[in-house]
């Protein structure tokens, strides 16, 4: 290992302006964190949790905060759906407050960065920020926790429902490279609340930059939280993302991620359910083309009987593209009764595309169902044939399948003209994929 | 129209020999209908004629207006004019029906140098096609084939059969699953569609549908080789009688019509 792995969060912390907040715990937070950061390693592909996944192109650079953090309202037109949600924008990090619209929430829910909270909501913060989102030896989460600038805390109270969906919308301008974005989110959905997050990664060039957002849920007893997130960052840029769910009972948490974007993007996502009767979705779908690399590593851990678990992660890779999935599913031993199912099916398009995959199941239980399932395949031979037979081409078969592979994930999409947004991107991916049969 | 001479066919991943000799005439204005019991090779036969990768033509030729089409694609058989109605249409979940159409009707069109429609101009012929299998104008917005039921499947192939225009329409098992009254509007609208330009072949382990769509000639197909032709009255026959009276049956009669 070289020292210059080594020095890799040093390096980085330097170029780090981190104002203060008005919150002092915060400002804790971020020290503390800071402390532990000194001990963590780099990782390398010696380490298990990374054994597919190498850093070492990342480890080479630096990355800095930036000025340039400006946006052009035109440039928002096809990301922000105003009328049909509550709106947070953010640029390399920085929070717009006049290209947001966070709007009228119903009596009691909030939505708000970090730095814009009151001094009740900021209790709020104070009492999870940081509990769900972990080990604390990783090291971008320990980064994130270090150099957080700001973030998004939602709050819905009891028995409230809020209609639109809260669009989280993180984008990182054409303006400077190398840039690095600390996102964090905290959402809490209180007993029998109802709402949908999502959160979206747009980079809007083609220059490098890093992004590790973390974001924490808790899903209170009897609540339906539905969670997107939608990476679609620049084909240079990397994304290091940690998801730390805890889900009580009788509630419903639905975690749709879809990776679109980024050379390489990493995706850790953990699920604790510490409750009876719930049910909790950890879905993914992941298009990889050219030189990208995507590495999904999600953990399902059932602490209490009685619940259901679905995890379906799609992949297409195409050209020498790169994917790895981890699905873990952990059953306690008084979690009886759990039916849990995990597939991850992936469709391999090229001759220079890898997939790896590995479920692992610990089951200490000895009453449940628990299936998964992990294929690689190409598109289906009768269902290519039963297109080509209506006249169309090889090309605008291929096309069209794919279309319908990525709809299974973006049906999920509460948010329409989100969900057709990005169907037109799934349709320039897979006629990027009939382009270069052509050729 | 389509000339099949001592076709044999054999599965492609273990060679498996499917069909042992085929010849089957097929003139425009004819329909013909293949019968037979399961297993002796009917859905291969429809499945080959339209140029299905998983199996491979051993021996024979299949001719389409003259021109010989073994070597060819299946969506290039589809622009000469073929048409295969599936005994399983294919899900495709996330792709409109409505689009899915006006790709495969443009598709087959500009091969054809005919005149490609919009999605307005599209929209006004599909309306009046849908009339011909008596459809609701909310399947155009349904993805394609997906949660239909199997009714649904069936009258879905009808309507792409409707908008696409083939010339020559193979029909594979398209009555299996139906109900009486839903066999009926099929059969109507397959009937509606035909005319003396044009050529049927109807794949059907039951005489049921040919009280509807009155075939020209019956043939019976048995391990892989046309035993028996006739006119309708041997699917009548068939109906009676069953197929074990042809199985061991060392006849072989031609299929030329």
């Amino acid at each position: 290992m070289s020292d210059r792995r080594e020095l890799f969060a040093k390096q980085n912390l330097q170029y780090l302006k981190t104002e203060p907040f008005k919150f002092d715990y915060l400002n804790e937070f971020r020290k503390e964190a800071e402390q532990k950061l000194e001990d963590i390693p780099f990782p390398t592909k010696r380490d298990e949790e990374w054994k597919y996944l190498s850093l070492k192109d990342l480890a080479k650079k630096t990355f800095k905060q930036t000025d340039l953090n400006e946006i052009t309202e035109d440039k928002l037109e096809s990301y922000v759906f105003a009328e049909d949600t509550h709106y947070l924008v953010f640029v390399n990090g920085e929070y717009k407050k006049d290209l947001s619209n966070i709007g009228d929430l119903p009596e009691g829910a909030f939505v708000s960065t970090f730095r814009e909270a009151s001094e009740k909501q900021a209790d709020e913060i104070e009492t999870h920020l940081g509990k769900y989102a972990y080990p604390d030896e990783d090291l971008f989460l320990s980064l994130n926790s270090t150099a957080f600038n700001d973030g998004v805390f939602v709050y819905v109270p009891k028995d409230t429902k809020v209609e639109k969906p809260i669009h989280i919308l993180n984008f990182t301008n054409e303006l400077s490279s190398d840039t690095l974005t600390t996102s964090r989110v905290l959402v809490l959905g209180d007993r029998f609340s109802k709402f949908t997050v999502i959160e979206d990664f747009v980079g809007l060039g083609e220059n490098s930059y890093l992004n590790i957002p973390v974001s924490e849920f808790v899903v209170s007893e009897g609540s339906h939280v539905k969670h997107m997130r939608i990476q679609r960052e620049s084909l240079n840029a990397y994304n290091i993302s940690r998801v730390g769910s805890h889900v009580e009972s009788s509630a419903h948490y639905d975690s749709y991620t879809i990776h679109l974007g980024a050379k390489l993007s990493r995706s850790d996502v953990k699920a604790v359910i510490d409750g009876t009767n719930s049910d909790c979705t950890l879905d993914g779908l992941v298009l990889l083309n050219g030189e990208q690399v995507s590495d999904t590593h999600t953990v399902m851990h059932h602490k209490q009987p009685d619940c259901n678990s679905h995890q379906l992660h799609k992949v297409i890779v195409d050209g020498d593209a790169h994917s790895i999935f981890n699905g873990k599913i952990w059953v306690d031993k008084i979690a009886q009764k759990t039916d849990s199912f995990q597939e991850n099916r992936n469709i391999l398009l090229s001759d220079t595309g890898t997939i790896n995959t590995k479920p692992q199941l610990e089951i200490f239980a000895d009453d449940v169902k628990c299936s998964h399932g992990a294929t690689i395949g190409q598109l289906d031979e009768d269902e290519m044939f039963y297109m080509k037979s209506r006249g169309l081409t090889d090309a605008k078969a291929k096309e069209l399948l794919i279309q319908g592979y990525a709809w299974e994930v973006l049906e999920n999409i509460d948010l329409k003209p989100l969900a057709e947004e990005l169907q037109k991107a799934v349709a320039e991916y897979s006629a990027g994929v009939s382009k270069a049969l052509a050729n | 129209m389509l000339e099949i001479k001592n076709l044999h066919a054999s599965i492609e991943e273990d060679g498996t020999p499917i069909l042992n000799g085929i010849n089957l005439s097929i003139k425009a204005g004819e329909k013909h209908a293949i019968m037979g019991p399961n297993g002796g090779g009917k859905s291969t036969l429809a499945k080959v004629i339209a140029g299905h990768p998983a199996f491979e033509v051993t021996e024979g030729e299949i001719l389409f207006e003259g021109q010989d089409i073994l070597e060819m694609d299946p969506d290039e058989r589809a622009h000469l004019g073929l048409f295969l109605a599936f005994q399983y249409p294919v899900e495709v979940p996330g792709v409109n029906n409505s689009t899915f159409l006006r790709q495969s009707y443009n598709a087959i069109q500009s091969e054809r140098g005919g005149e490609e429609l919009d999605p307005l101009e599209f929209d006004d012929y599909i309306r009046e096609q849908l009339k011909v299998v008596d459809m609701e104008e909310s399947f155009l917005q349904r993805s394609v084939n997906t949660g239909f039921s199997g009714g649904e499947k069936k009258r879905n192939e009808i309507l792409q059969m409707a908008v696409l225009q083939p010339k020559l329409s193979v029909l594979d098992e398209t009555d299996s699953g139906l109900d009486i009254d839903a066999l009926q509007e099929v059969a109507a609208g397959i009937n509606k569609l035909f005319s003396p330009e044009k050529a049927l072949l109807l794949v059907t382990h039951y005489q049921r549908m040919l009280n509807y769509v009155e075939p020209d000639f019956v043939h019976v197909l048995v391990k892989g080789k046309i035993v028996k032709s006739g006119d309708k009255s041997l699917a009548l026959e068939l109906e009676e009688k069953g197929y074990d009276w042809l199985q061991n049956e060392n006849v072989h009669v031609n299929g030329e019509a």
